[in-house]
């Protein structure tokens, strides 16, 4: 059920990132909003990894693959920037009182 | 409209309020959470963690303390305290006594920052020209060890000037942290060690944070080896997925700060063995 969901989403992003560019680009987008999860203190352990891998796939002249990679270390390093800017108004909630 | 403006001005408040309670108001209603959800757990026992809200487990526990796997560390850490630096003096000449815990971690005001017991002994290291030690374990660790040991028995009794602006921003951020859901996983300390205290991770049941503070360094089986409290968040961050801050370093210090007087009024008890 999850896996299933990972891959939707998955799919998506691939889809979303073919639609809005190139392999060299969707890794900028991906470094780009690592970068702000990181200066913002939320960097995923996991999509510096997925960059590299996007990378190297890109070398290896794999495009497709190196563009599905590409896709889902965007998604992550998005999602990171968003559960930051999200975070920011929610963890008071958690505060008992 | 006017009544618009009421409500807003309300709300506002009341969600201010989350952010802007005291440190006291805040420490009372984190006890007074532990001790409705644990209400088995006798006055002070929060400090043995885990082992406190698991009888079977603490029966375990007690017969490994017969032979406690830190023991080794607290001699080595003895011997690294009185070690003779190249200028003569030694980390005995920095601390009118080992039995330092109780007096950290503490704000300091003159620098604007929190300042823990760990990064005391490497400014006395540096400030005596010799190199740091490195902050997740090894000798760092064991001087830690003795230290602790050397403790047993004081309190926790952290202070935050309330009037210090410096310091109220690193308890808050301290607090952020501990509340605030990172990584991948989107888990936030408070998820497990709160809410999700007392409940299975896999095959292991979460710790209640409150007592969380007062028995490092410890020997975790895991580790098979001795690790500071700050080796310990980088191991939740990394867990949860997320790219863990320097141990030592501003983040954890606060963290350590406002976690530490969350357990104010209990009994440091360091160092200690975990799974």
């Amino acid at each position: 059920m999850i896996k299933g969901l990972v891959g939707a989403i998955a799919l998506s992003a691939a889809f979303v990132a073919q639609a809005g560019g190139s392999v060299e680009s969707i890794i900028d987008q991906a470094i780009a909003a690592n970068k702000e999860a990181k200066s913002l203190g939320y960097e995923w352990n996991v999509t510096g990894k997925a960059i590299k891998a996007a990378q190297a796939a890109l070398k290896a002249g794999d495009s497709a693959e190196a563009m599905k990679l590409a896709a889902h270390a965007k998604y992550m390093a998005e999602a990171s920037v968003y559960q930051a800017n999200d975070e920011a108004n929610m963890w008071q909630m958690r505060v008992p009182k | 409209m006017k009544k618009i403006t009421q409500l807003a001005l309300v709300l506002g408040v009341a969600a201010s309020g989350y952010a802007l309670a005291s440190p006291e108001a805040d420490r009372a209603a984190f006890e007074n959470f532990y001790e409705k959800r644990f209400p088995q757990v006798t006055e002070g026992d929060f400090i043995n963690g885990v082992y406190s809200i698991l009888p079977a487990a603490r029966e375990q526990w007690e017969a490994i303390e017969e032979f406690p796997p830190y023991e080794v560390a607290i001699e080595d850490g003895e011997e690294l305290y009185n070690t003779v630096f190249a200028n003569g003096k030694s980390l005995a000449d920095c601390f009118d006594t080992p039995a330092q815990r109780e007096n950290y971690p503490y704000w300091d005001a003159d620098r604007g920052k929190v300042v823990t017991m760990e990064m005391a002994i490497n400014e006395c290291r540096v400030a005596n020209g010799e190199k740091p030690y490195k902050t997740k374990k090894g000798a760092l660790a064991a001087v830690s060890a003795y230290m602790s040991y050397e403790s047993r028995g004081q309190m926790i009794n952290v202070q935050i000037p309330t009037d210090d602006a410096g310091a109220m921003a690193a308890y808050n951020a301290g607090k952020e942290i501990f509340y605030t859901k990172r990584g991948q996983l989107n888990f936030a300390c408070s998820d497990c060690h709160m809410y999700g205290s007392g409940l299975n991770a896999r095959a292991d049941t979460m710790s209640p944070a409150f007592g969380h503070a007062s028995h490092w360094p410890v020997y975790r089986s895991k580790w098979q080896a001795m690790g500071t409290l700050h080796r310990r968040f980088a191991g939740c961050m990394t867990n949860v997925r997320a790219k863990p801050f320097k141990a030592q370093g501003t983040e954890y210090a606060n963290l350590e700060y406002f976690l530490t007087y969350m357990s104010n009024g209990l009994e440091f008890n360091g160092p200690g063995a975990r799974k």
